[in-house]
């Protein structure tokens, strides 16, 4: 799983919904939660029930992001989506105490409809899901992590802040667990659409830390994360010269443009290639 | 088991790509389906095909579905008639 950019579509909106194939994301998440009143859950989800069962999609991923464990909703939701087949469940709320719970009522859907297990993202948005994300990263059915700052500063009773100091923390241990893991990690969207160069600076901060990608609000955003997540020109450059010097050396260390070369740059190299074929960047 | 309207349910809105569905009870069990849409001269036996369609699955009986379209693809049709008459129900 390689994500840049996963867009949150609001799962009522039939126009937004059937404009989000051509979209510039790499993964659409249809939303059932936050995005939809409370009068409209049913109604978002049984169109992304029936937009999943008919809309072609290849080129992307298409998510969905179900209401939380214990609303009233969850079960429901749960009964709509699965069997139309979405790439990946963005699952609310998550946490080390109720994750358990949370796949069991997934299996128990899964078996009922004889469905091939779903991929499951955990989106950490409070206090103790920053704590306890060892569990859900130790399981063997999460295949990654998104980190929901608005929620998580909700839950420590904090404000947000333009540099997102606030999530410093939440940061480096919820992307710290997920690289342990091999498992993807999204970082949390940035709520004010009008300032991209803010959002460019908050995504290349995460991106150093290891994020692979962002949550995004607005089309122009996941443009914008598609390229800071993405490999440049130049590092393709670099890492195609490394792998091929490698080739030619016969010693576990050697020098290449007076920088020293031994395993963990090599496996960067290798990582920026697989990165580049992913997304077809290689020429 | 066939389902019966009790209330009238109604599910989507008249925005551009939806349509808005309302389900009534009838006295009988007939099943009357109208078609209100911009594109009806078009595309008017594939909207009652996919709400007919939906209907069947659903085994609705005894109902009026009025769908009033705003150039909604099937799945949309599909998936409000569907929330209309479960909220019918």
């Amino acid at each position: 799983m390689s994500i840049r950019s996963a867009l949150f579509v609001p799962g009522n909106s039939a126009a937004m919904v059937l404009s989000s194939p051509i979209l510039d994301a790499d993964a659409i998440i249809l939303d059932c939660e936050d995005a939809i009143a409370m009068a409209s859950k049913d109604s978002a989800s049984l169109l992304i029930k029936h937009t999943l069962m008919q809309l072609p999609r290849r080129q992307k991923e298409f998510w969905v992001r179900i209401n939380p464990l214990g609303s009233d909703f969850f079960v429901d939701d749960l009964n709509n989506i699965l069997p139309s087949l979405p790439d990946a469940l963005l699952i609310p709320k998550a946490d080390g105490d109720n994750w358990d719970e949370i796949i069991a009522s997934i299996e128990k859907v899964e078996n009922k409809f004889d469905l091939i297990p779903v991929d499951l993202i955990a989106l950490i948005e409070s206090a103790k899901g920053v704590m306890t994300c060892e569990k859900l990263a130790r399981h063997p059915r999460t295949k990654g992590f998104l980190l929901g700052g608005e929620d998580f500063a909700s839950d420590m009773g904090i404000a947000r802040r333009e540099d997102n100091r606030e999530l410093l923390f939440s940061r480096y241990q919820v992307v710290t667990w997920a690289k342990a893991f091999k498992l993807l990690c999204l970082d949390t969207p940035y709520t004010d659409i009008d300032n991209l160069e803010g959002f460019k600076l908050d995504c290349e901060f995460s991106a150093s830390i290891g994020f692979d990608g962002k949550a995004c609000i607005h089309p122009l955003q996941a443009e914008v994360a598609n390229v800071v997540y993405s490999v440049s020109d130049d590092q393709i450059r670099w890492a195609k010269e490394v792998l091929d010097e490698t080739k030619k050396q016969s010693v576990g260390v050697f020098s290449f443009k007076g920088k020293m070369i031994d395993r963990p740059v090599i496996m960067r190299a290798e990582q920026t290639i697989e990165k580049a074929k992913k997304w077809g960047l290689l020429r | 088991m066939m389902n019966r309207p009790t209330k009238t349910g109604i599910a989507g809105t008249l925005e551009s790509n939806d349509c808005q569905v309302t389900v009534e009870p009838t006295n009988d069990d007939s099943l009357v389906i109208q078609i209100e849409s911009v594109v009806k001269a078009r595309f008017g036996k594939q909207i009652e095909m996919a709400v007919m369609d939906t209907c069947k699955q659903l085994e609705l009986v005894g109902a009026t579905v009025f769908v009033d379209d705003k150039g909604a693809l099937d799945f949309t049709i599909k998936a409000r008639v569907e929330t209309a008459v479960k909220r019918s129900l």
